[in-house]
């Protein structure tokens, strides 16, 4: 290899093992590649942990309402809508029960709404802890992401009672679940990271995610499965993120047939989400403390 | 040996207000700590200690400039970092260990030691909202204490708590240093300063002023602090300390023979006058004045209660109070006067300005004084003239 003299690079690791001591150097932009600061996050897991534990704690601290809440999220709204929208749409969801569909619906994207809103303000809720501590910031939305994993987790258990319960027994695609959770999981915590780093930017900004989230649920297939919009703009439910995952709960549960093509334009377009959502905070990650 | 911390023309600039003004809060800021040094940082309010201590704690990045430290780097900007009161003391322990940067294997092996140093044991698993606002601090306290980079940057951990916690925190921190840590220590305690630190920097508006023994800097430091001797006036207009309601417009010291005077002989009763500006109808003002010694203890506190208008409505107009102080109750040194007016539901302070007036206060030789002829330096914060009463049984 021409212009690398091995002998520096020796050198380099010897000096590095010589000073056991890391050498931490600040400057007025940020050193490092993507990979040096996402490894950070690792030195980081005894933060992340307890963090995680202080929030189960606290959404668990009356352990009967707690998982209340946790059951109800889901399951409340999907009931509603089993209730008035039933007739509707029961067409669309090729003879399973609607509740059922509605249900697979709502337990990932209650998951997704709920725990982004509330990740989303993890920034500006922790902003005295940001002023007089270091850690790699994302640390916080991965926290409330991981604890409000427990909703997710639970909702699926939930969905695959309710499944049995309408007469599609346990299969082999149920399997599938935790792979799916873990993608919503994964895209939940970049849009959080992405969110609370907009939350501390502009303050208007969370006024407007529930109206955001209201506008986001009937644009996604929630309430209706996908194959319930046809025609000339169907590919638009390829743009939204959420599609893939809310069309992979449906099949992995009682095998609705799953539009690929569709399936990854979405997911696609979450990973183009994701990435942007990361640009976002790392162009803005060293003044969050100065801003928030 | 490479220097634990080097700063090498460290600059801060921040945005002030909307029309993009700036304001530089360091100014090409350079110096080396070596390793295993405790060293002391005094510069007055806004100096730019706490953006040094923020910057080296990488919490705020610099504008320009490099620091580069060797060795883990901790920081306690704050004691009780991370807790939460719903949860218990033992979850706040691994909570707040953790957001200090420590390990989950350190943190279990710590452990007892810090349950042992906090001294909260039966409440231990009690949330810590139960607990008082001492066993908190201890708590809260006792964890910081654990934690042990080779770097530790401190800032003004020590202003709360009891006298007793204070020094307990001193001591620990004195620990420390004897163990080859680096401290980086802030605080308005000059006091705290002397005694854990051999060497200080003074910090001035961005810039480094001084760096030397800490004797030598905290001297200088002080004797710029007497900026305002005697008296301080503020012409009419927004300048002046205040808002719509009162605005400060004069404080003044004088001597017994109500000469304005930039030293006072402690044997001899004195004077501080405050005057102040009332714009606003009907407000309930409590004016008050506070003396602080040239270690940055507060000696007195005082309002108005003896007076009738205390607690009455004020009519605009100036207000001139003047506060009698007796002889023979202070210390010698360099005192600083701060002047507040508040009003009391709710509770707001028009104005509480530090530093408003300096003043020496000395000890004349040959007066009847609490010093007598006892020839040594008295260290005490206050020192009356008492009397005392003598029975000899032979």
């Amino acid at each position: 290899m021409p212009g690398v003299d091995v002998l520096d690079l020796v050198g380099a690791i010897l000096i590095e093992q010589e000073n056991a001591l890391p050498l931490t150097v600040i400057e007025a932009s940020r050193r490092g590649t993507l990979w040096t600061n996402a490894t950070e996050y690792f030195e980081f897991a005894t933060l992340l942990r307890h963090l995680t534990v202080r929030d189960l704690r606290l959404r668990f601290q009356n352990p009967l309402l707690g998982i209340l809440w946790t059951i109800l999220q889901p399951l409340l709204p999907a009931m509603i809508f089993a209730v008035v929208f039933a007739r509707v749409l029961q067409p669309a969801t090729g003879g399973v029960p609607y509740s059922l569909a509605a249900l697979a619906g709502f337990v990932p994207w209650s998951f997704f709404s709920t725990s982004v809103s509330s990740a989303g303000m993890t920034f500006v809720w922790n902003a005295n802890l940001l002023n007089k501590v270091y850690f790699p910031r994302g640390i916080l939305p991965a926290s409330a992401i991981l604890a409000s994993s427990v909703e997710l987790a639970t909702g699926a258990i939930l969905l695959c009672g309710w499944s049995i319960w309408c007469g599609f027994p346990p299969c082999a695609s149920w399997l599938l679940l935790p792979l799916l959770a873990g993608y919503i999981a994964a895209f939940a915590f970049f849009a959080s990271l992405g969110l609370a780093t907009a939350n501390v930017l502009n303050r208007n900004v969370k006024f407007a995610v529930p109206f955001a989230m209201q506008l986001w649920i009937y644009a996604s297939p929630v309430i209706y499965p996908s194959s319930f919009v046809t025609g000339r703009w169907r590919w638009l439910l390829g743009l939204n993120p959420l599609t893939a995952v809310l069309e992979g709960f449906r099949t992995a549960i009682y095998g609705a047939p799953l539009d690929s093509m569709l399936f990854l334009m979405s997911f696609c377009s979450a990973i183009v989400f994701a990435t942007a959502a990361v640009i976002l905070f790392r162009h803005f990650e060293d003044l969050i403390a100065e801003r928030v | 040996m490479r220097p634990a911390i080097l700063a090498d023309k460290l600059s801060k600039r921040f945005p002030r207000g909307q029309s993009g003004e700036t304001f530089l809060a360091l100014d090409e800021l350079s110096f080396e700590v070596a390793a295993g040094h405790a060293v002391g940082i005094v510069g007055n309010n806004g100096a730019g200690k706490s953006t040094l201590l923020k910057i080296l704690a990488r919490i705020l990045r610099p504008t320009s400039g490099r620091a580069v430290l060797d060795g883990r780097v901790g920081s306690l900007l704050e004691v009780g970092m991370g807790f939460h009161p719903e949860l218990s003391g033992r979850e706040n322990i691994f909570l707040a260990a953790a957001v200090l940067g420590m390990k989950q294997s350190e943190i279990e092996r710590r452990l007892d030691a810090i349950i042992d140093f906090s001294g909260v044991g039966p409440f231990l698993d009690s949330p810590v909202k139960q607990y008082s606002s001492g066993m908190y601090m201890r708590l809260a306290f006792a964890v910081a204490a654990h934690v042990e980079p080779e770097i530790l940057l401190v800032d003004e951990v020590l202003a709360v708590g009891d006298a007793q916690f204070q020094k307990k925190c001193l001591e620990r921190m004195e620990n420390l240093s004897r163990n080859g840590q680096t401290i980086l220590f802030v605080s308005h305690s000059l006091q705290a300063v002397a005694r854990l630190c051999r060497t200080a920097l003074w910090i001035d508006r961005g810039k480094l002023r001084g760096q030397g023994p800490v004797a030598e800097v905290t001297a200088a430091y002080l004797k710029q602090g007497a900026a305002n001797p005697g008296e301080q006036v503020w012409p009419d207009g927004s300048d002046a300390p205040g808002d719509d309601c009162a605005r400060l417009r004069r404080v003044r010291v004088a001597n017994a023979s109500g000469q304005t005077a930039a030293s006072i002989n402690i044997a001899e009763p004195f004077t501080i006058d405050l005057d102040f500006a009332v714009t606003a109808d009907d407000l309930v003002l409590f004016p008050s004045i506070r003396i602080f010694n040239e270690w940055g203890t507060e000696i007195i506190w005082s309002t108005d209660t003896g007076s009738p208008w205390h607690g009455k409505a004020r009519p605009r107009g100036r207000h001139r109070c003047t506060i009698n102080f007796p002889a023979n109750w202070l210390n010698e040194g360099l005192m600083s006067v701060t002047a507040a007016v508040s009003s009391g539901f709710p509770a707001r302070f028009h104005f509480n300005q530090a530093d408003a007036v300096h003043f020496q206060a000395t000890d004349v030789l040959g007066q009847k004084n609490a010093r007598g002829d006892y020839p040594d330096s008295i260290t005490s914060v206050m020192r009356p003239l008492l009397q005392w009463t003598i029975q000899v049984d032979s």
